[in-house]
C-alpha cells in the first residue's frame, strides 16, 4: 500500500477519487439547499457566497445538486459495475470451461452483442424500457457484459491448461467447485483492472446517457444532465456547463489514474522488481 | 601455450538493488576450437555467464567488474555498434527453445540469410548457395526447398538443427549454445550434437555448451568448468575433473545421477493385478473445420493392455508424442477413452454408476511434471495438501494435513506458505502431500522430476521409493529419462507412437533390449557410468542383436511376442 501511494499518478488517482466519493457521501447525508427546489427569484445567479457555485435556469443550487449527482453517478456507476462483472464472470467462466458447442454459442453472441457500440446498445435498450435509474444500469450492465465474458474467458482459457486444474479434478471434485475454488479466484487480477476502467466507462455513459435525455430523468441531478441543461444558457451563465464538467472530468481522471496504478501494481512481473 | 580465443577475467554480475552476487569471479579461457561444458544446476550463473559474453544480459542484471577478452578484443569496453558486429559474426548464440527462437512469419531462407547480407553484404544467390550448403551438411532433406519454408513446418529437432545451422553460417570462431538439446527427445537429441560437433569441428569453431546434463558434456566437450550458486566450484579435463572427482559437489553431483540400485525384484506375485488395461484405446478430438465439418478423431493409443500388482512400480518409457502421458491421464479420466477396459482391483470401471466411479477414482492419484503449474498459486500450501479430504471435521483435516506433510519431510512451517514461496523440489514435495494424504492405490507419477535439478532430483526419487515401501501404493512412473527409470522402475514398458513395443522386468529390459525401437532408445543417452574409483563417459553397451526373425516397425503392425519371463517384444504375426 505506501508503495501504490509512492506513485505520484497513483496518489492524484486516488485524491480525486475520493473527492467523488466525499461528495456522493455528502449529497446523501445534507445539502445546502434542496437540490429539487426551484426558485425562481434566484434564476441563473453567478457563483457568490450564497450560492457557492450560482443557480440554474430554474434557480436551483448548482452546489447542491452536483453533491446530490455525484451519489446518483457512483451509485449508478457501481451498481453498473457489479451488474456487468458478476453476469460477465459467469458466462465467461463457464463458456471457457465446458468449450465446445456452449463456448461456440457465447462467443458468436458476445462478438454479436460487441459488434454495436456500447452507448448505442444501452441506448436501445433504454428507448424499450424507458428512462429510470434501473433502467440505465440495466441497459449499461448488459452493455459491458461482453468485454468481462471476453475477459475471464481468455484468462480460463488458459488456466484450464494449468496442472492445478487437472489436479482439483483427479480430486474428485467436479466442475463447479473446481471452477469457483480454483478458476475464478485467479481471475481476479485482470478482473480488479477491469472494473475500474469500467466505472471510468460507465460514469461518462450515464452522463452522455442523461445529456442525450435518455438516462436517469429529471428533475433527479445527474452530472450529464446538469450539464444538458445548461447547455441552454452557456452564454449567459457558462458555470452551469463548467463545474458539472469539470466534476465529470476530475472523477474519470481519477478513476483512470487509480485503475492504471492498480493495474502496474497487480501485474506480477511489475512486482518482482 | 597457444594464444586463447575467449578469456574471462574475475567475471561478476550482480542484480540491480541487491548486493549479492549472481556470478561471483568467473575465470577461464578457451583455445581456437575447444570445446568447454558449463555445468550447474538452475541459479548457478552458467546462463548469465553465456549472457554476458554477448553483453545480453536480461534487464536488472549488471556487470560489477571483471573483463572479457575475446581474440585480444575486451567485449565489455566495445560501443554497442561494434559489439554488434562481434555478436553473430564471430560469436554465435544458440539457445534452448527452439519453438520460439525462430520468427514464425518469415521463411526459413530469410532467417538464415538475414545474417549473411548484415554482415558479409553478400548477393541474394550466394547467400542462398550459402544457406544450402550448411543445411545439407545438417542433413536437412531437401535443403533447398526448406529455405522457402516456415518455421511450424518443421519438428522441434529439425528447428533447433535449422537455428544451429544459422548460428554457424557466418562461421564464427566460437559458437555458445545454452541448453540446445534439453527441450530434444534422446534419439533426436543425438543426432543435434553429432551434427553440430561435426560441423564445429569443419569449421574450426570453438564450442561454448551450457547445460545441466552432465552426460552430454563428457560426450561433447574436452574441458568443463562446474558451477554452482555462482562461483566456479572446479575447472579442467573432462578427465579427471568430471570423471575422477576430487571435489566434494561434483563428486555430489555426480552420486545423484539416477542409475540402478537393487537386486531383481520378484516375479510379480500371481495374487489378482491392482489395475488392469485391455485394449485401451484414446482418441482426440480433431479441431472443427468450418462450422459443421468435423475431421475423424486422432488416434494416440492403439489398444494398450498392462496390468500392474499392488506395490510394483511400472514404469512408461517413449519419446514425445509416444503417448506415454495420454495413457496415464487416460486412467484419470483426464483424456477421452475411445474404446478399451479398464478395472481397478478387479472392478470395472465402466461398469459403475458416477458416484461409484468417482469414489474409485479418488484411489487413483497423480503427480504431475510440473511443480510450478500444479499448485494453486493462491492457495496456501496446507490448504492445497487437504483439498481432496472431504467430509472431515477441521481437526482431523489439520491432523492429516500435517501428518502428509511430515511424511513428504516439510515441516509444520510449511503449512501456512504459498507456493511461490517454495523451491521446486519443495513444491514436488506438496503436490506428492497432496496425492498420498488421499490414501490412493495407485499414484500416477507423470515426468515427476524431469523439472527438477539432478541433486534434488535424487531426493525425489528415493522419498517416492520410500513411501512405497511405507503405504504400499502402486507407481505408474512417466518418464523419458532412462536413468531415472532403471532407479525406480520394476517393470518397464517401451511405448513408441501409442504401440508399445518391448515390455519386461526392469533388469531384463535394460541388459536385453531387443525391439530396435529400445535400442536406438538405449543408444542414443550419453551416459557417466561408474567405472571402478571413478567414472566413464560414453553410451550404454549393447548386447548383440536378438536375431529374431519379424521385428517390425510399429507402422507394420505385429503382435507382442512372448520371448521369457514376462519379457514381450513387438513382432510381425507368425
Amino acid at each position: 500500500m505506501t508503495r501504490f501511494l509512492s506513485r505520484p499518478n497513483a496518489a492524484l488517482g486516488l485524491i480525486f477519487f475520493s473527492f467523488m466519493l466525499l461528495a456522493a457521501a455528502w449529497g446523501l447525508l445534507a445539502t445546502p439547499y434542496d437540490p429539487l427546489r426551484p426558485d425562481v427569484w434566484a434564476r441563473l445567479q453567478a457563483p457568490s457566497a450564497l450560492h457557492w457555485l450560482g443557480t440554474d435556469g430554474f434557480g436551483r443550487d448548482v452546489f447542491s445538486r452536483l453533491l446530490v449527482a455525484a451519489w446518483v453517478s457512483a451509485g449508478v456507476s457501481m451498481a453498473t459495475v457489479a451488474l456487468s462483472v458478476t453476469l460477465g464472470t459467469a458466462i465467461g467462466a463457464v463458456a471457457g470451461y465446458l468449450g465446445g458447442r456452449v463456448d461456440d454459442g457465447v462467443t458468436v453472441l458476445m462478438d454479436a452483442l460487441m459488434s454495436f457500440p456500447a452507448i448505442l446498445l444501452a441506448l436501445g435498450i433504454l428507448a424499450a424500457i424507458g428512462p429510470s435509474p434501473g433502467g440505465v444500469v440495466l441497459a449499461l450492465g448488459l452493455a459491458y457484459t461482453p468485454s468481462v465474458v471476453r475477459v475471464v474467458r481468455g484468462s480460463v482459457l488458459s488456466l484450464k491448461e494449468r496442472e492445478f486444474i487437472d489436479a482439483a479434478r483427479v480430486l474428485g471434485h467436479g466442475p463447479l467447485r473446481t471452477l469457483l475454488t480454483h478458476v475464478i479466484p485467479n481471475c481476479l487480477t485482470p478482473l480488479t483492472v477491469l472494473a475500474t476502467a469500467m466505472f471510468g466507462n460507465a460514469l461518462l455513459s450515464e452522463s452522455a446517457l442523461s445529456f442525450l435525455g435518455a438516462g436517469v430523468p429529471p428533475p433527479a441531478p445527474t452530472w450529464g444532465g446538469m450539464l444538458a441543461e445548461g447547455r441552454q444558457h452557456v452564454q449567459a451563465a457558462p458555470w452551469l456547463c463548467i463545474f458539472p464538467g469539470l466534476a465529470i472530468s476530475m472523477a474519470l481522471l481519477g478513476i483512470n489514474l487509480l485503475g492504471d496504478a492498480l493495474r502496474d501494481l497487480l501485474d506480477p512481473r511489475m512486482n518482482k522488481l | 601455450m597457444t594464444r586463447s580465443l575467449l578469456s574471462i577475467e574475475d567475471l561478476r554480475i550482480g542484480f540491480a538493488g541487491s548486493e549479492r552476487l549472481a556470478v561471483k569471479g568467473i575465470d577461464l579461457a578457451m583455445a581456437p576450437g575447444e570445446r568447454l561444458g558449463v555445468v550447474g544446476e538452475s541459479g548457478s550463473g552458467k546462463t548469465l555467464l553465456a549472457r554476458a559474453i554477448l553483453g545480453l544480459l536480461p534487464p536488472g542484471a549488471q556487470r560489477r567488474a571483471g573483463r572479457i577478452l575475446f581474440d585480444g578484443q575486451d567485449l565489455t569496453d566495445l560501443s554497442p555498434a561494434t559489439l554488434r558486429h562481434v555478436r553473430g559474426r564471430r560469436i554465435g548464440m544458440v539457445f534452448q527453445e527452439p519453438m520460439v527462437s525462430l520468427n514464425p512469419a518469415l521463411t526459413i531462407g530469410r532467417q538464415l540469410g538475414e545474417g549473411l547480407i548484415l554482415h558479409e553484404g553478400l548477393s541474394a544467390a550466394e547467400v542462398r548457395r550459402r544457406s544450402v550448403e550448411m543445411l545439407d551438411a545438417f542433413r536437412m532433406v531437401d535443403a533447398a526447398n526448406c529455405l522457402d519454408k516456415y518455421p511450424h513446418e518443421f519438428s522441434g529437432g529439425m528447428r533447433q538443427r535449422i537455428m544451429i545451422a544459422s548460428a554457424l553460417l557466418l562461421r564464427p570462431a566460437l559458437l555458445i549454445a545454452d541448453e540446445p538439446t534439453t527441450a530434444l527427445d534422446v534419439i533426436v537429441q543425438k543426432q543435434v550434437l553429432d551434427l553440430t560437433l561435426a560441423a564445429c569441428r569443419d569449421l574450426g569453431t570453438a564450442l561454448l555448451l551450457i547445460t545441466h546434463d552432465l552426460g552430454v558434456v563428457a560426450d561433447c566437450c574436452e574441458r568443463v568448468l562446474v558451477m554452482r550458486h555462482g562461483d566456479p566450484v572446479t575447472q579442467g579435463p573432462v578427465d579427471p575433473v568430471l570423471l575422477r572427482p576430487s571435489d566434494p559437489y561434483t563428486r555430489q553431483l555426480l552420486h545423484s545421477l539416477p542409475r540402478r540400485q537393487g537386486v531383481e525384484t520378484a516375479p510379480a506375485a500371481p495374487a489378482p493385478p491392482l489395475l488392469s488395461i485391455k485394449d485401451l484405446r484414446v482418441a482426440y478430438p480433431a479441431r472443427r473445420r468450418g462450422l459443421f465439418r468435423r475431421p475423424p478423431a486422432r488416434p494416440v493409443l492403439h489398444g494398450i493392455d498392462l496390468s500392474l500388482a499392488r506395490g510394483e512400480t511400472l514404469a512408461l518409457v517413449g519419446e514425445s508424442g509416444s503417448g506415454k502421458t495420454t495413457l496415464g491421464r487416460a486412467l484419470l479420466g483426464l483424456a477421452p477413452v475411445a474404446g478399451g477396459r479398464v478395472s481397478l482391483d478387479g472392478q470395472d470401471i465402466a461398469t459403475l454408476s458416477a458416484p461409484e466411479r468417482r469414489a474409485l477414482a479418488r484411489r487413483v492419484q497423480m503427480v504431475f511434471q510440473d511443480p510450478f503449474s500444479s499448485l494453486d498459486p493462491r492457495w496456501r500450501i496446507a490448504r492445497i495438501v487437504g483439498e481432496g479430504l472431504t467430509g472431515v471435521t477441521a481437526a482431523e483435516r489439520a491432523t492429516r494435513v500435517a501428518a502428509a506433510l511430515s511424511d513428504v519431510g516439510l515441516g509444520d512451517g510449511f503449512a501456512d506458505r504459498f507456493p511461490h514461496e517454495l523451491s521446486g523440489g519443495q513444491r514436488q514435495r506438496v503436490a506428492i502431500a497432496r496425492a498420498i494424504i488421499m490414501k490412493p492405490d495407485l499414484i500416477v507419477a507423470d515426468e515427476p522430476v524431469s523439472a527438477l535439478d539432478v541433486t534434488v532430483q535424487a531426493q525425489i526419487l528415493s522419498l517416492l521409493k520410500d513411501l512405497q515401501r511405507r503405504h504400499g501404493f502402486s507407481y505408474l512412473f512417466i518418464s523419458h529419462h532412462l536413468g531415472v527409470v532403471e532407479q525406480v522402475a520394476d517393470r518397464v514398458m517401451v511405448l513408441y507412437r501409442g504401440h508399445v513395443v518391448e515390455e519386461g522386468a526392469r533388469d531384463d529390459l535394460f541388459d536385453r533390449p531387443t525391439h530396435p525401437y529400445t535400442r536406438r532408445l538405449m543408444a542414443a543417452v550419453p551416459e557417466i557410468l561408474p567405472d571402478g574409483d571413478g567414472f566413464r563417459a560414453g553410451h550404454r553397451p549393447l548386447p548383440a542383436p536378438v536375431p529374431l526373425p519379424g521385428l517390425t516397425p510399429v507402422e507394420q503392425g505385429g503382435v507382442l511376442t512372448l520371448l521369457q519371463g514376462g519379457h514381450r517384444v513387438r513382432c510381425a504375426a507368425p
